[in-house]
């Protein structure tokens, strides 16, 4: 009885530490740019709604579809369009962060293959909570907008 | 006292003498009006200081530079006559701003030539600033992707860049981390240059852009020139 329970408790223990919990937090508009066949880089795009009462940092990011994930902001300065790594996205509180064109985007390196519209791919994101979440990426055709167009009309 | 037909003859001469002026008065007024529309119609000086865009008061000679097409071809200053062409410096390992503004380009390639059949449509070039990475071939496998009229040019040397990008004003930033770096970024303008068909740099237009906004100010700009 007290060999069995004890067995019962490592793989409670076992079972606990291997599964994170799921995150509280929508993604939205989850889009990746499709790119040309020889692109060895791409962007995805997403809003991120954190539902929680706490803060989350947005840690990393992983896909069997691509050799690595980094968070990068871009910016313009003075006129010189740069990119800014990120180790992490903190999304705040019942609150939400957009991932867009010439803004926060996800940079995704080294396709396995080229990946055409109508296409899914599944990201997953890791929180500073050691919470995770899953997310189905479509590949979309870029439309050319950019976010800094999109308040007047 | 008056007879009554000689009170009716003046009353008659002064409503024709009134009826003239009103004519007179609103030929004038229509040719004002006119005039004023027909130097609405034309484009002043003025008006091309007023646009977002930059338009040089002279036109820049743009001096010596050697670059590759991504057909292989030689492509020098002289290849830019005959055609206005609009100009931007990015690089194929660039996942967000370089493609979002080659699919802006091509819906200013496709509005115009939808638009204005009777014009010719501009060439839309991208230079890269990153010729260690960016060969002639991948950039045959790239710029065609957004519309197949686009040019890409590379050199095999940073200065065949820098012979270009310098005249222009566009600075650029090879970010490598270390000498075998093969994952750099390059900081570069976000500008689009337009180059008259004299093959004389003739605008500049800063980011972020907006295509139907480059349209109407590249429109204004091409009638003013084609005018003067």
């Amino acid at each position: 009885m007290f060999k069995y329970s004890k067995i019962i408790i490592s793989l409670l223990l076992l079972f606990s530490s291997a599964t994170s919990f799921a995150a509280d937090v929508t993604v939205n508009n989850a889009w990746i740019r499709e790119a040309p066949p020889v692109s060895q880089v791409q962007a995805a795009y997403a809003t991120i709604k954190n539902n929680q009462t706490n803060d989350v940092q947005l840690i990393s990011a992983s896909s069997s579809a691509y050799k690595k994930i980094e968070f990068h902001q871009t910016v313009l300065e003075n006129g010189i369009n740069k990119m800014l790594h990120q180790p992490s996205i903190t999304i705040p509180h019942n609150s939400h962060v957009t991932l867009k064109p010439e803004g926060m985007h996800m940079m995704l390196f080294n396709p396995v293959k080229p990946l055409r519209a109508g296409e899914e791919v599944t990201i997953t994101f890791e929180f500073s909570d050691n919470s995770t979440t899953t997310q189905n990426f479509l590949v979309k055709k870029s439309t050319g907008t950019n976010s800094h167009h999109h308040m007047h009309h | 006292m008056i007879p009554p037909r000689y009170k009716h003859e003046q009353a008659k001469s002064m409503s024709k003498s009134l009826f003239t002026t009103l004519i007179l008065g609103v030929i004038i007024i229509v040719s004002l009006v006119g005039y004023t529309l027909y130097q609405q119609g034309r484009v002043s000086r003025a008006d091309l200081d007023n646009l977002n865009a930059t338009v040089f008061r002279t036109p820049r000679i743009i001096n010596a530079f050697e670059l590759t097409d991504h057909n292989g071809n030689a492509f020098n200053q002289d290849s830019l006559k005959g055609n206005w062409s609009f100009i931007f410096f990015g690089y194929t390992n660039c996942p967000d701003v370089c493609p979002n503004t080659l699919s802006m380009m091509n819906i200013m390639a496709i509005t115009l030539e939808k638009n204005q059949p009777d014009k010719q449509t501009p060439r839309f070039i991208m230079v890269s600033v990153d010729p260690e990475r960016d060969t002639v071939k991948k950039l045959s496998g790239y710029i065609p992707y957004f519309n197949n009229a686009f040019m890409g040019l590379t050199g095999t040397t940073k200065k065949q860049i820098d012979a270009i990008a310098t005249q222009f004003g566009i600075p650029y930033f090879i970010n490598k981390k270390t000498p075998v770096d093969k994952e750099y970024a390059v900081e570069h303008s976000g500008a689009l240059l337009l180059v008259n068909p004299q093959g004389n740099l003739h605008a500049l237009f800063s980011a972020p852009h907006d295509p139907a906004k480059l349209i109407s100010e590249f429109n204004l700009i091409r009638y003013f020139h084609e005018q003067n």
